[in-house]
């Protein structure tokens, strides 16, 4: 086994270690709320005492915590993820979609909703950002530069909610373009022109506050490379500027952008829940909140466990780029 | 010793700040953001003495409301105006006295105030002079408000077009249009419930008859009178035999009687039908009236008894009979057939206790539907549900409302089904608790519900689906507060045709400076009422900079006061997560061995947890408040700047004035507080400034997704408030959507060029871009 094998061990042993100590922190946080989720359930004044104990019963609060902690980490970890307390709705379904019997419709898997919208938004984002940030860099101290970096700083420090309510007003509301409320899609499916409606609007808004962070990024990143002695070489040999500046420069530049991609996609999960809220887009972080607000937590679980493990998978793959990418890293 | 070295210290501070300062110059970025800093912090000190700042529990007054102030009337400020506002409507189908049309007051003291409408002007409402009368009979001492007196309200009756009628221990006294001529009949016992509170038209003949009702209820009695005796004449137009109430019948129940009773007309077999909801039963009882026919051929028919009196069913809600609820949030209303509308549909409801209903079809009295009123698949916030009261109309939109856990609600029955109508639009939350529910308006096809905040909402027939729904309210087709609260909770509506045939409905309110406020709602093309939010500009002398909000509060003034919350949350939040991240890291860095495998396993663990995700997690275990919120951003926080500090207390360890300290023997705390602190200094406060803008834009995402602190004022909240309450857009109000997103922005802006400028100045090498 070479070392890279001893290192792929070592690291795939600390991310389950993370994992457990992260959903141990997630159970005793979701216990340690003010409120257990048959509580709510129970005000319904129909129900009869015996219907009480058995909804109890399902939820499991029959048991020890100990008890449930272990049923807990089991389902987790066996991609078991029960039903919805609310609903009843398989989560299993809810997150990747599956034939719903609860109402009796098919139900498109949030977490592939989340996955085209952010991961759009976040390979666009990058990909824009590289060609921005790499051209800015060359054109350092002109307009464009100046230009770029103010709007880049000004959209950083925008709170995305708030330019979602303001896309919303102006071309949901007033211009009537898109809908209101990026959900009505799911009853037509992927391959149609509602989906794409309820999208772009989500998707500018994302590729906007994000683009900001990825041309940053790659500006700072092409400068480094820029004060290096092979892109003097390079412009010294006579090579076209174009030539320099995406083969010599941009793509020595590309390290620190493809690392961060990898994270920055692992977290798309995760940053979902905001943009999400405001355009009511039918994803993993919508479903977390509103899984949130009303106690279900079977939802709640899941879909914290998915997030988490992705961003685990998504720094540990990071983590093998940089060692791929960069021969200086690999040697250790 | 001591002097000498204290110093030393400030004039290398002195120094420091000196050279820095000049760096820091070179950056135009970080000049601009510092100036920025500088204005926010302005604001937030002297916020109470900025210039058009208001309190920030301000609201904006009644009077801004209106742009035409002839619709407001001063009132006589001695009375205390806690009885109803009505709104008097004609008849114009009845003939005489049509026209008569205006604004009754009444107050607890037996004063009243008549404003006639004036009819000149057909597009302005204007109202002339009061007639001014004190309430007759030796009633002022026993109005309204005492004991055994029932303000029944006031009556459109094809007799006396309006008039005003209350019980009054053993007496039901009505007065006329004119506030004169009580007619008074006496009753046999203490009357508490009656057949229909609205509207004595209660046809318990068959049509062309077109005799009356109603029943009056005390403990156990159930007593039937005749409102007035009628006949249909050749031009189809009624005229009265005898005006007022005539003893009928009366007959006693076992269990005590808990509600009103509904009377009905058994169209299939000619009987008359009485629902008496008691502790323990729903009763219905069949009678059969007794026609004394005099004169024949004129048609002219008294009622003048019961030929029987059966009990037709009787319907135990439990055997601990605790379903029904008490008195006052027992609700009687019936939904009639209309046109169109099917037979199935006609429906008596009877709201009983822990939102249990029962239908009763109307056509036969037998059993409709009961079942449980439940709101929670339709919104999963709800968790709790108090339904108090119930509006039914002749047409089938039949609301129920009540209390949750969220608001108070509206919802539209299914007189089918008994359900709220299976879709998310057909129930609203309101801000604020519901007092007052009007009538049913024909003109406008919609109920208009006051809350106790002050607001007046208009529930649209439809609920309508088509409006917005992130920032407008479904259902609603306006809202608007009584700015600075309504004194008198009831709101009555009325519908006025002037002499042109438009049609205009009118809400009347009382405000808390005793000024009478009347306004066109729905239907009118009367335009009279500007509702919140306001848009940039004066109103009746206020001035509000950014406009207000739907509460009336003034943007200007909250963004003001916001700053403090910003930067309360931004600098302690900042300050906490570096000062414990600079000092974890430097022990880590410091001692290494398990300590710092311990802490950077932390860190790591942290630095992986997905951030909005988890913080909204603690902000739901923990509970909405500030200090919360600062604790929850310097928990998730401080991990990363902790990583940095390690690496520079690491390489510093092994610098040689380090070894030269050790040598000379220092002991850990001094090399740590005397020779590493003060070299990571600067990093730690590069991290503050950019942890403030962090600390500030995530407040703002945590407030925005429900969970700040209501109780504070924050740009955050504002943005959430509009996100709930927004209930129209007005395209003038922008300040409220534009505004606390600018600030927030800017503030994180300029918290971050400073960053930036100071980052310059840390690490030399970032300068030369």
């Amino acid at each position: 086994m070479g070392p890279l094998g001893v290192y792929v061990i070592k690291r795939t042993i600390q991310l389950v270690i993370t994992l457990i100590v992260i959903m141990t922190i997630i159970f005793a946080l979701l216990e340690a709320l003010p409120a257990k989720p048959y509580q709510l359930l129970m005000q319904s004044p129909g129900l009869t005492p015996q219907q009480k104990e058995a909804m109890i019963k399902e939820m499991g609060y029959d048991k020890s915590v100990w008890q449930r902690y272990l049923i807990y980490m089991t389902n987790m970890f066996t991609f078991n993820f029960g039903r919805s307390f609310m609903t009843g709705q398989s989560v299993n379904y809810l997150l990747f979609g599956g034939y719903d019997d609860v109402t009796h419709s098919y139900v498109y898997g949030r977490l592939w909703n989340t996955l085209i919208l952010f991961g759009l938004a976040t390979i666009l984002a990058y990909l824009i950002g590289y060609f921005l940030g790499a051209i800015v860099a060359w054109k350092r101290g002109s307009w464009l530069d100046s230009g770029t970096i103010v709007t880049s700083l000004i959209f950083y420090n925008m709170p995305t909610f708030w330019l979602g309510l303001i896309f919303i007003y102006i071309f949901a509301f007033e211009l009537g373009w898109f809908p209101l409320r990026a959900n009505a899609w799911m009853q037509y499916g992927y391959f149609s022109i509602a989906f794409v409606k309820a999208l772009i609007m989500p998707l500018t808004v994302l590729l906007l506050v994000s683009l900001a962070g990825t041309t940053l990024l790659m500006r700072t990143s092409m400068l480094d490379v820029m004060g290096e002695e092979y892109i003097v070489t390079a412009k010294a040999k006579g090579l076209p500027e174009k030539r320099v500046l995406y083969k010599h420069a941009a793509r020595n530049a590309l390290l620190p952008l493809v690392t961060s991609f990898v994270i920055a996609l692992a977290f798309t999960v995760a940053g979902g829940v905001i943009t999400e809220q405001v355009f009511t887009y039918p994803g993993v972080g919508l479903l977390y909140i509103t899984a949130l607000m009303q106690l279900d937590l079977p939802i709640v679980y899941a879909t914290l466990y998915i997030i988490t493990l992705l961003v685990l998978i998504g720094n540990f793959v990071a983590d093998l780029l940089y060692g791929v990418l960069d021969p200086r890293v690999r040697i250790q | 010793m001591k002097s000498v070295r204290w110093d030393e210290m400030k004039r290398s501070m002195e120094r420091a700040i000196k050279t820095n300062w000049s760096l820091f110059k070179q950056s135009k970025l970080g000049m601009v953001g510092l100036a920025i800093i500088t204005f926010f912090i302005v604001i937030a000190i002297f916020a109470p003495v900025i210039p058009f700042t208001y309190s920030p529990t301000y609201l904006a007054p009644a009077g801004d409301l209106f742009e035409i102030d002839n619709y407001t009337k001063t009132i006589p400020t001695q009375e205390n105006w806690h009885s109803p506002v009505s709104v008097l409507t004609p008849r114009t189908s009845y003939g005489k006295n049509s026209m008569i049309a205006g604004v009754l007051l009444y107050s607890s003291s037996g004063k009243s105030y008549f404003y006639p409408r004036d009819f000149s002007n057909t597009t302005l409402l204007r109202l002339y002079n009061p007639i001014s009368r004190d309430i007759p009979v030796g009633m002022k001492d026993m109005m309204y408000l005492k004991e055994n007196t029932k303000i029944i309200g006031v009556t459109n009756n094809s007799m006396y077009m309006y008039s005003v009628r209350f019980h009054r221990n053993l007496e039901d006294v009505v007065l006329d249009s004119f506030l004169k001529n009580p007619t008074v009949v006496h009753l046999p016992y203490h009357v508490q419930y009656f057949s229909n509170v609205w509207d004595y038209n209660v046809t318990v003949t068959s049509n062309t008859h077109a005799l009356v009702a109603i029943a009056l209820a005390g403990d156990h009695n159930v007593t039937i009178f005749m409102w007035e005796y009628l006949v249909a004449n050749m031009g189809g137009l009624p005229y009265v035999v005898a005006p007022g109430l005539h003893f009928v019948y009366n007959f006693t129940v076992n269990s005590t009687i808990e509600a009103n009773p509904q009377i009905r007309f058994d169209t299939a077999n000619g009987h008359t039908w009485v629902i008496v909801p008691t502790k323990s039963a729903i009763e219905k009882y069949n009678i059969l009236l007794k026609y004394n026919y005099t004169g024949g051929e004129e048609k002219i028919r008294y009622v003048d008894g019961i030929s029987g009196k059966q009990l037709d069913w009787k319907y135990s809600l439990d055997s601990a009979g605790e379903q029904l609820a008490g008195s006052h949030s027992v609700s009687l209303v019936y939904a009639q057939a209309g046109q169109g509308i099917k037979k199935s549909r006609d429906v008596v409801v009877i709201l009983c206790k822990n939102n249990y209903a029962l239908g009763i079809f109307a056509n036969n009295g037998t059993l409709a539907w009961n079942n449980t009123i439940s709101l929670n698949p339709m919104d999963p916030r709800i968790h709790t549900l108090n339904v108090i009261g119930l509006h039914g109309t002749i047409r089938e939109f039949t609301m129920i409302y009540g209390t949750t856990n969220v608001g108070s609600f509206v919802a539209k029955l299914d007189p089918s089904t008994g359900m709220v109508m299976d879709n998310r639009t057909s129930y609203l939350v309101l801000k604020g608790d519901i007092n007052y529910v009007s009538q049913y308006d024909q003109g406008a096809r919609s109920y208009y519900v006051s809350t106790k905040q002050g607001s007046i909402y208009e529930i649209s027939e439809q609920f309508r689906t088509e409006l917005m729904g992130g920032v407008r309210g479904i259902g609603l087709n306006k809202s608007f507060m009584i700015l600075g609260g309504a004194a008198t909770p009831a709101v009555y509506l009325g519908t006025v045709f002037p002499m042109s045939g438009q049609t205009g409905t009118y809400i009347g309110v009382v405000t808390k400076q005793n000024t009478l406020y009347l306004q066109a709602s729905g239907g009118s093309r009367i335009p009279t009422v500007v509702i919140p939010p306001f848009g940039h500009g004066r109103y009746s002398g206020n001035f509000y900079l950014f406009g207000t909000d739907y509460e009336g509060h003034d943007i200007w003034t909250w963004l003001v006061y916001g700053a403090r919350t910003s930067l309360l949350v931004g600098l302690t939040a900042a300050i906490i997560s570096v000062l414990a991240g600079t000092f974890i890291g430097i022990i880590s860095g410091f001692y290494g061995g398990w300590i710092d495998i311990v802490i950077m396993r932390t860190v790591d663990i942290i630095l992986t947890l997905p951030g909005i995700v988890i913080m909204l997690l603690l902000a739901a275990v923990l509970g909405p408040n500030i200090w919360n919120i600062v604790l929850i951003i310097s928990v998730l926080g401080w991990a990363g700047i902790a990583r940095v500090i390690r690496a520079v207390t690491l390489s510093l360890k092994n610098r040689p004035f380090m070894d030269a300290a050790r040598v000379a023997g220092a002991s850990n705390v001094r090399m740590i507080t005397v020779h590493i602190f003060p070299n990571v200094l600067p990093l730690t406060f590069l991290y503050m400034t950019f942890g403030v803008a962090g600390a500030i834009l995530s407040e703002a995402a945590l407030a925005f997704l429900g969970l700040g602190d209501p109780n504070s004022i924050s740009w955050g909240m504002m943005l959430q408030y509009l996100r709930m309450y927004a209930q129209q857009t007005n395209p003038n109000a922008w300040g409220w959507l534009v505004m606390p997103g600018v600030f927030i922005t800017l503030i994180s802006l300029s918290f971050y060029l400073v960053g930036r400028a100071f980052d310059e100045i840390v690490n030399p090498r970032l300068r030369k871009r």
